[in-house]
């Protein structure tokens, strides 16, 4: 293929192989990764609206002694549902969101390993929303917790069905994020780039694999404590009842056993992000990125070692405490290891101040702050001092808004360009920062203090006479200055899409391969496969050349199918070098995954209605609907090319 | 294949044969899986050390002999499961492969069939609704028993299509990976069997 009219025509066949059809039939027949990352990131975006507004209510509440702007057991859902929303639904969701986007195109390749199970992962991730918040529908909102401690949220002390629409829920997004998880991990395993060995893997594309490791062992252990939970109060079963043999503590324990490594869930695909950022935006290479990297795997190990430190105060022995203490000391240090990178590559390099710089710098600050809190909470007595009072909200909302908040709006105005093929407006993004980060200290840096003074998290008021009214006052400005900083980014957003300046390839000079092709990208990613030989692939003099309308490579296979046929071809590698193995025909669209989703949500809904029949019809349509999946698509004689055949079609 | 990757000259790629996506996906699969069943065993044992004699007191000690048999009847289907992908891919009988794995499927059959039994005398007997002991125990079994099923459909998915010559000895994954699937319900059982059964036994009361 040499001739311009010939990479005409194949960009044109590719194009019709890969494009979804058009109205409501692609529209739920799409497997497409990237309208898979885009809709992720459009809900998950949607509930993170949904969840400040709940804190502002809060905030609002909270604003002067006993107000009654909203009542107690409201003030318990805002509560629960903030916190549900923004881990659950926000956090997590937002970097699978990312990572569905841009893991496929910064390997390579055309597709994740699992186009269809992709899909499948975003209608239950949407399902699982909505079912948990269909309970506003019925005002039967939960109401014990975004943790839903037991026995509080038992069938005893929680007769209604509230607590059912949060653990039925957040068990059904425990699939998505499952299967969300072995994909990002399989696709990274067998679709890297030929060349990408693993010391060439971008530092992002590390971030989301050990998320998925995370996750792949972390969940089972959540959702065991909800299924549980629902055996105890749908069926009366005892695993909670300390009467019958049970134990309260179990939950906690099974809880946290995700809960902590889900604090490093959210934080470590965040922190592969700002790496990047900071690498391509100070335009040298990541500082210690053998380091870095380590560090990440290091973090995904020991969060799995310190989850009772969330569990100090419950009545643990002596050697418990001293062990999980110690742990928490330790898990910290790898994340000094990055902070120390980030440091040194803003050292070395010539970095721009572009709105994305100015989020990654508001994170290092934020974050650096949650961890020096963190380590003081990491000590024992003081943990006995601080427990349930408002410098644990400090604390958590420090790391959790600069370990994931900031570095996702960090993310944005880094990769929407790429999404949306326009740039956002620097002056509206730098006032957006400055009012966010502002808002965010004057919000979050007075609770430290108001919480050592001994104010309890979780009352929906304080009396007068205490002299909390001022302080927290000034805390409630600070969040509606916040609120109003995230706002003008939504609304950068929503203009950048009209009138932003068109991006170009590449924007930022960045050294990663999704910045070699056109944004937006072409539906088929790449029109030639791209070959690697460096961890800074576009910083390589012969490979600023692989965009879709340049000059031809000549030993970059491009992977059509037989004239005729429709297969989405894309080449599978393996081993620590990437060394190609298979041309892999991926599924094609189809609405299996919907209708399987549906199925699967319909289960859980009977559950919460009790209509058990109508669960076995749920599960009987999953499964049908499950062998139309994978209904085998070679006719006999046809089969996937291998060995030398393969050899032979891509000379 | 001339229509594929009509692309340049000269050797570009050198191939070599690896697992497939598929492969791999259920290779997580079960590993996530099995921390959910190592989870369920602790919560088991958790129950098990907050107790001063186990099973709790007036709660029968559990059955060896029906649930022996069982057990080495589901851990005997390994080996017509080995035969069944044995004969089609050195062989490529096919006919022979789908006996072997009725044979499989059969011998999954019986053991069933006697998880069922036992279910009816086991709700009588621990009541899950009265004790956590009764709850923890019928809450394993079942879900083992229900990932044994959902093998089991894969093996007969996988029956159907080979008799119907879309699985063949070249195009085989799809056997490779239900059959691997089996393995780890099989290889589950050893340890629910060995906690739920032989360890109040062994440890004593």
């Amino acid at each position: 293929m040499t001739s311009t009219l010939e990479r005409a025509t194949t960009h044109e066949r590719l194009d019709r192989i890969w494009s979804d059809k058009p109205g409501l039939v692609g529209f739920f027949s799409s497997v497409d990764h990237k309208r898979v990352g885009r809709r992720y990131l459009v809900t998950s975006l949607t509930f993170f609206v949904l969840g400040g507004i709940q804190a502002l209510m809060m905030r609002t509440q909270l604003a002067q002694p006993e107000l009654d702007l909203v009542s107690p057991q409201v003030f318990n859902q805002l509560m629960t549902m903030h916190g549900t929303t923004m881990i659950f639904l926000f956090n997590t969701t937002i970097w699978a969101g990312f990572g569905n986007y841009f893991l496929p195109l910064q390997l390579g390749t055309r597709d994740m390993a699992f186009p269809r199970l992709n899909m499948l992962s975003y209608w239950i991730f949407l399902m699982a929303g909505i079912l948990t918040y269909s309970s506003l529908l019925v005002g039967d909102i939960p109401d014990g917790g975004w943790f839903a401690y037991v026995p509080f949220t038992g069938k005893e002390y929680s007769p209604t069905q509230s607590i059912d629409y949060w653990a039925l829920g957040m068990a059904l997004l425990g699939i998505s994020t499952t299967v969300g998880g072995i994909n990002f991990i399989v696709t990274t395993f067998k679709m890297r780039a030929p060349g990408m060995t693993v010391s060439r893997l971008p530092i992002f594309v590390w971030g989301i694999v050990v998320m998925s490791f995370m996750m792949v062992f972390a969940l089972p252990a959540v959702t065991l404590a909800q299924v549980l939970l629902e055996f105890d109060r749908v069926f009366g079963f005892n695993f909670f009842d300390p009467g019958s043999g049970g134990d309260p503590v179990l939950f906690q324990h099974l809880f946290w056993l995700w809960g902590h490594p889900e604090v490093y869930i959210v934080f470590v695909p965040a922190t592969g992000a700002v790496s990047m950022i900071v690498a391509s935006l100070s335009r040298t290479p990541l500082a210690g990125y053998l380091l870095v990297a380590t560090a990440l795997v290091a973090i995904g190990f020991f969060s799995f070692g310190v989850w009772v430190h969330h569990m100090f105060t419950v009545g643990l022995g002596f050697m418990a405490l001293s062990f999980f203490s110690a742990a928490s000391f330790f898990v910290s240090l790898p994340s000094g290891v990055q902070f120390f990178a980030w440091i040194a590559t803003l050292w070395k390099g010539r970095p721009s101040f572009a709105t994305p710089m100015l989020w990654v710098l508001g994170t290092m600050f934020i974050f650096l702050l949650g961890g020096i809190t963190g380590v003081m909470v990491a000590m024992v007595p003081f943990d006995f001092q601080a427990q349930d009072s408002y410098f644990v909200v400090a604390h958590f909302h420090y790391t959790l808004v600069g370990g994931s908040v900031f570095p996702v709006f960090a993310a944005v105005y880094y990769w929407l360009p790429k999404i949306t093929g326009r740039m956002l407006s620097e002056p509206l993004g730098k006032v957006s920062f400055w009012l966010a980060f502002i808002g965010f200290n004057v919000t979050f840096f007075p609770l430290h203090v108001v919480g050592l003074w001994g104010m309890p998290r979780r009352y929906y008021t304080y009396p007068a006479d205490v002299g909390w009214g001022g302080i927290n006052l000034v805390a409630t400005v600070g969040a509606y200055a916040l609120a109003l900083g995230f706002a003008l980014s939504f609304i950068n957003i929503f203009w950048s899409m009209r009138r932003g300046r068109p991006a170009g390839a590449n924007p930022w000079d960045a050294d990663t391969l999704e910045w070699a092709i056109s944004s937006p990208p072409p539906e088929y990613n790449f029109l030639e496969l791209p070959r690697v030989t460096s961890l800074y692939p576009l910083w390589e003099p012969e490979m600023q050349r692989v965009g879709a309308e340049e000059e031809p490579q000549h030993d970059r296979p491009v992977l059509l199918p037989p004239e005729g046929e429709v297969e989405h071809y894309t080449l599978a590698t393996g081993g620590i070098d990437a060394e190609a193995e298979n041309v892999m025909a991926m599924p094609a669209p189809s609405f299996w995954p919907f209708v399987v989703s549906l199925a699967v949500t319909t289960i859980f809904y009977a559950m919460l209605v009790r209509q058990f029949w109508v669960g076995v019809v749920g599960a009987l349509v999953a499964a049908t609907g499950l062998m139309g999946w994978y209904w085998p698509r070679w006719e006999e004689g046809e089969v996937e090319l291998v060995g030398e055949e393969l050899e032979e079609a891509i000379r | 294949m001339s229509g594929i990757g009509a692309t340049s000259t000269g050797p570009v790629i050198h191939v070599r044969p690896g697992r497939s996506t598929g492969w791999w996906g259920v290779v997580f699969m079960i590993v996530t899986e099995s921390v959910l069943f190592g989870l369920l065993l602790f919560t088991y044992f958790y129950f098990r050390a907050g107790q001063g004699e186990w099973p709790p007191a007036g709660l029968p000690m559990p059955e060896l002999r029906g649930s022996g048999i069982r057990t080495v009847v589901l851990l005997g289907s390994t080996f017509p499961l080995v035969w069944a992908e044995r004969s089609l891919l050195k062989r490529g009988h096919v006919a022979k492969s789908a006996v072997w794995l009725f044979v499989t499927m059969a011998m999954a059959g019986v053991f069933l069939i006697g998880h069922v039994q036992e279910q009816f005398v086991l709700w009588e007997e621990l009541a899950p609704t009265e004790t956590a002991y009764g709850s923890v125990l019928m809450t394993i079994l079942n879900f083992h028993a229900a990932h044994l099923v959902v093998g089991m459909l894969a093996l007969a998915y996988s029956a159907v299509h080979l008799l119907r010559g879309r699985i063949t000895q070249k195009q085989h994954s799809m056997l490779e990976i239900s059959g691997m699937y089996w393995h780890f319900v099989d290889a589950i059982w050893v340890f629910v069997y060995s906690s739920l059964f032989l360890s109040p036994h062994l440890l004593g009361r």
